[in-house]
């Protein structure tokens, strides 16, 4: 189970905020432009460090600030996919897909494996060795998908995974991500700024307004009053 | 309805052509007319003969040995140097930009009393070095100094460039995925700015084999020791004619290719941008 309480001073606010994400759970994070949705994830993350408050995955604790406490980002063992997929454009998929495994020193042999599986997983075997720049907007984040689940990772982060994906791909990725955290039992946490997206993946959903919880609840549960305005705002 | 008096549009056409084409002719030609005459002052018998002088092929061995040296000590402190300095904060930050860029329009001749004021027998530091019996100024170690002096803000501007311009989301995945910093740096960061390095590492090869104020000023000019391609040309000018013609002409040539590199490695898109 994730535990995290956040507080960091931001440019224009600041961000203060608190949640848990059960094993199994999808949590998603809506808000504006700016409300400091991948700020929360990049904190989890240890890519940047919170002002105060304390971060927990199971019995790790990530980082708490009162005790200087900071678990480097290679410890974390978060399988993170950035908002532009940030597949790594001169590496083939099966290179991509392996970087974290072969950075953790497994055998070939595991490696082959797991990449196989997942390849297979997620339709990517005919693309295994084509380089991953050359890749459609779906298959990328695919790419990106896999390659984050193949460490095996303890919690699952996905920033605006749906924003450049066409209505197909969006579906696709919608399903494996559904899918691969029911069958893992991992807290994950989605970012999105589009309230459709909230409430066809997510099991609870939260909104971020300048850095502070605007709403807190299941995302079929969202008032129509904060849906549609939000819906002005953040639709996409 | 037409203005009266108004040029004809065929007219108007032509003589935006004629312009256009005057332009580029007369900025070509004062380009290239200096390269050319340098090729016809000379035949190809006297060219291949002088290729075997002596101070010819010491002066260009020097040239290159003393060039690949300091490309490659601008490659090796550089390459890191530009990263760490492109990610972190630390007081003082923009007066180290000024400072790299400071050898591009500094005369070379200034860079050359600079250094020799610093390393010269009675410099700054130099002094300490006489007294332990090494001496810096008017060696090869010179030449490279002044060559890496004058030079690596070619690389340094570019490698900074690309490294402030690099996707951070590649660096990031690569930790979480439980690489460390130095690895994400060779596996993703190097590969990824390959092509735009490599153009810059070309442009401060051919400022140093091309390096001549800061050399003469703090290396001198002996031959063998000192007396680079450029200084060759120089006495070559004053002594052997068809010396100087021929090593300016082969740094024509290698200019030339360095320019085509140049130009062949920019054209090549970096995959992230």
């Amino acid at each position: 189970m994730l535990e995290a309480v956040i507080t960091k001073k931001l440019r224009d606010f600041t961000l203060d905020l608190s949640l848990n994400v059960h094993p199994g759970e999808i949590f998603v994070l809506m808000g504006t432009n700016g409300s400091g949705k991948s700020t929360t994830l990049n904190i989890i993350a240890g890519l940047l460090y919170p002002d105060s408050g304390c971060i927990r995955l199971n019995e790790t604790l990530f980082c708490k600030p009162a005790g200087r406490i900071d678990l480097p980002i290679e410890d974390r063992r978060i399988g993170y996919v950035f908002q532009n997929s940030a597949v790594f454009p001169h590496l083939t998929v099966y290179e991509n897909i392996a970087f974290g495994l072969r950075v953790r020193k497994f055998s070939r042999r595991e490696i082959a494996e797991r990449v196989e599986h997942l390849t297979g997983l997620m339709e990517l075997q005919d693309h295994a060795h084509i380089k991953a720049g050359n890749l459609s907007g779906g298959q990328k984040q695919r790419v990106a998908l896999a390659r984050a689940l193949a460490i095996e990772p303890l919690l699952l982060m996905l920033d605006e995974p749906f924003t450049a994906l066409d209505a197909e791909s969006t579906c696709i990725v919608k399903n494996l991500t559904r899918s691969v955290v029911a069958e893992m039992q991992i807290p994950c946490i989605v970012v999105t700024h589009r309230v459709s997206d909230g409430r066809d993946i997510g099991d609870r959903a939260c909104i971020l307004s300048s850095g502070k919880k605007e709403w807190e609840g299941r995302p079929h549960e969202l008032p129509d009053e904060i849906s549609s305005c939000k819906c002005e705002l953040c639709s996409g | 309805m037409k203005p009266s008096g108004s040029i004809p549009e065929q007219y108007r056409r032509t003589i935006t052509y004629i312009a256009a084409g005057f332009l580029i002719l007369s900025v070509t030609l004062y380009l290239a007319l200096p390269i050319a005459a340098l090729f016809l002052r000379i035949t190809p018998d006297l060219f291949f003969s002088s290729l075997s002088d002596p101070q010819v092929t010491s002066a260009l061995w020097l040239s290159l040995f003393t060039s690949v040296i300091s490309l490659g000590v601008v490659i090796l402190v550089g390459t890191p140097f530009a990263y760490v300095h492109t990610r972190c904060s630390y007081p003082g930050k923009v007066l180290v930009d000024t400072l790299i860029d400071l050898p591009l329009v500094l005369p070379p001749a200034v860079a050359g009393v600079a250094l020799l004021v610093l390393y010269g027998r009675a410099g700054l530091i130099g002094r300490y070095f006489t007294m332990a019996g090494i001496s810096i100024a008017f060696t090869t170690l010179a030449v490279i100094m002044a060559q890496i002096f004058v030079a690596s803000p070619f690389y340094l501007r570019q490698a900074k460039s690309l490294f402030e311009q690099f996707d951070l989301a590649y660096e990031q995945t690569a930790r979480t995925l439980g690489a460390s910093p130095l690895r994400t740096f060779l596996a993703i960061t190097l590969p990824l700015t390959a092509g735009g390095l490599v153009s810059g590492a070309v442009m401060t090869f051919g400022r140093a084999l091309g390096e001549f104020g800061a050399t003469i000023m703090f290396a001198g000019n002996l031959p063998g020791v000192t007396q680079t391609m450029p200084l060759a040309v120089y006495v070559g000018m004053e002594s052997n004619l068809a010396s100087g013609l021929t090593i300016s002409i082969l740094l024509v040539i290698i200019s030339f290719i360095i320019m085509i590199a140049v130009r062949l490695l920019s054209s090549k898109k970096v995959q992230h941008a």
